[in-house]
């Protein structure tokens, strides 16, 4: 049982939950591991290029100056901003008008009241074995099954 | 040339504003579900007293799962609700599995175990399951998790609230956390998979449950034939018929579940590759919504599927496109002057950090210890549109070449490296 309050689950043999100690990675794997990770870091810093470089740029560097201004970096994004990201979150104003008016409709508008509760003669339709069987079958502890070629239920029996 | 140009470039800023856009909807959508209900009716420390407790059947299939079997059996018999039964299925393996289902079957008084004489699937196992009992509701899970033992009573409280209510699907958490594929897919099941239906949810439709946790009302299985079998992914082919025939499929956040998922790059492979097929399977199987008024509401979960399809073959084209312009200049027409623009890879990045920290933010409620998979998860964002990208891609054509008939049969991937 784990000691978290909020989860709650029962363990064999001193299993633990979260799986976090490799057991057989041998030291190469997990170094290329480890040094794959940095990579996706590198990435993402290289993602982060202009971001990084105009703190540079404070400090005197221009890599930040050629990314914003010699390419027009700052045009594209102010025209991003100002032509095209307004679609994006009129997407998400959709979304949140959408989701408003459903909790307002479904306030008063209450569907399937007359839900049923599942019956044997509905389930009689899935499969080839008759009334007497499926019953009996429910009452069994163990029980052994075959099927058709369509995969519908056509045996059931206790198991020995 | 020019029309050829205005087309190229409009490609490219689809490849580039989709999953952008996608994002920035999944966070919002998010955001809106958390404060509208999951902050104050899904708080994990307030576990739910029920006003009544229908019986419920905690189903799990197995298929050669001798390794796992006994622990997800015994962790399924300390389930905190009063009236339930668990059903394991031995779906024929060939090791040691029905020898350990059947003893704990003989030692443990609410075990019932079901051996099917062939190998039938999944589907059919589930289908089985639900008609060997009368139990109001079934709770399923798969053979190698843990169910959380106060999960029952979150996902019946949903069931109790309304009667539209067809099945309500749990949050799986990950188990398997010892490689860097672990932990990437630990921000995966947060940032994308968790968002992802907490926003569909906001919109009131879900492309899918999660097969591994959730909980179906059986009137409404029998309403819809229960599970399909010749799909490779019944959970998605159950979700969209039951909310065809407009049951409503919801998302219980506080009904955990401990899963083991691959730490292999061809485990994870072929998992995804039959989770994107599944995905492209119910796209085909479910078109003639579009001629059908009544699902109307299911179009925009259908075209955001399509759209994901669309962008995965656009993506591909163009990464092709750049690659060969150094080598074929006629390609030069074609509006690819480089993969990650410097100010938009500056949006994507910071955007992808927003949405796994809001993500982890938001899960770290249920799994505590999530915070220390974030610096690893740096990979999720470019590694999940590329292996979605790749499996859509293959996927799709197999879909569609895929007969009715066959019957939708797999072997588990790797469990991670425990």
């Amino acid at each position: 049982m784990s000691s978290e309050k909020n989860i709650q689950v029962t363990l064999l043999n001193d299993r633990p939950l979260i799986f976090k100690k490799v057991r057989h990675h041998s030291r190469s794997e997990l170094f290329i591991s480890l040094l794959t990770n940095a990579l996706g870091w590198a990435i993402w810093l290289y993602f982060w290029k202009v971001l990084l470089t105009s703190i540079a740029w404070y400090f005197g560097l221009r890599l930040a100056y050629d990314e914003w201004v010699i390419y027009g970096g700052w045009k594209a994004l102010v025209l991003f901003l100002e032509f095209t990201a307004p679609y994006g979150l009129a997407l998400c104003l959709v979304l949140w008008v959408w989701a408003i008016q459903d909790i307002w409709r479904f306030q008063k508008d209450i569907r399937r009241r007359d839900v049923r509760y599942p019956s044997i003669q509905a389930d009689l339709l899935w499969t080839t074995i008759s009334r007497q069987d499926l019953e009996k079958a429910r009452t069994e502890k163990i029980l052994e099954c075959a099927h058709d070629a369509n995969g519908e239920l056509s045996y059931v029996a206790p198991h020995n | 040339m020019v029309a050829l140009k205005y087309f190229s470039a409009f490609i490219y800023g689809f490849c580039f504003l989709y999953p952008l856009f996608m994002s920035w909807l999944w966070i919002t959508g998010s955001l809106f579900y958390w404060f509208r209900y999951e902050k104050k009716y899904s708080n994990p420390e307030q576990v739910p007293d029920l006003s009544i407790y229908p019986r419920i059947a905690l189903i799990a299939p197995f298929y050669n799962e001798e390794d796992n079997a006994e622990e997800t059996i015994l962790n399924l018999l300390e389930q905190n609700y009063p009236n339930f039964e668990v059903i394991a299925v031995n779906d024929c393996s060939r090791d040691n599995t029905a020898n350990i289902l059947n003893r704990l079957a003989h030692e443990r008084v609410n075990l019932r175990v079901i051996h099917h004489l062939q190998n039938e699937g999944k589907a059919v196992s589930l289908t089985t399951a639900a008609l060997l009992t009368d139990a109001e509701f079934l709770l399923c899970i798969d053979g190698d998790s843990l169910l959380d033992h106060n999960a029952a009573r979150w996902m019946v409280r949903q069931f109790m609230r309304s009667s539209r209510v067809g099945a309500v699907t749990g949050n799986p958490r990950i188990r398997t956390r010892s490689s860097l594929l672990g932990k990437i897919q630990v921000g995966e099941f947060s940032s994308i998979i968790g968002l992802i239906k907490r926003a569909q949810r906001t919109y009131g439709r879900l492309f899918t449950v999660s097969g591994v946790v959730a909980m179906f009302r059986k009137s409404a299985l029998e309403e819809v034939g229960f599970w399909s079998n010749e799909t490779l992914t019944e959970d998605i082919d159950i979700s969209w018929k039951l909310q065809i025939r407009h049951w409503e499929v919801r998302f219980e956040p506080a009904a955990t579940c401990w899963i083991l998922m691959p730490e292999t790059i061809l485990g994870l492979w072929s998992q995804r590759l039959r989770w994107a097929t599944g995905g492209a399977q119910a796209i085909v199987k479910f078109a003639n919504i579009w001629v059908n008024w009544k699902s109307r509401r299911m179009l925009p979960i259908f075209f955001e599927y399509a759209l994901s399809v669309i962008w995965s073959y656009a993506m591909l084209a163009t990464i092709a496109i750049y690659f060969l312009h150094f080598f074929i200049p006629a390609l030069d027409p074609f509006s690819v002057h480089g993969l990650i623009p410097e100010w938009s890879g500056l949006l994507i990045a910071t955007t992808s950090m927003v949405q796994i920290g809001i993500a982890m933010w938001i899960d770290a409620r249920y799994d505590k210890q999530i915070w220390r998979n974030y610096a690893f998860t740096i990979w999720y964002p470019i590694a999940f549109w590329i292996l979605s990208m790749l499996t859509t891609v293959v996927a799709f054509p197999k879909a569609i070449l895929r007969s009715n008939k066959v019957r939708g049969r797999w072997v588990s991937p790797d469990r991670g490296l425990q």
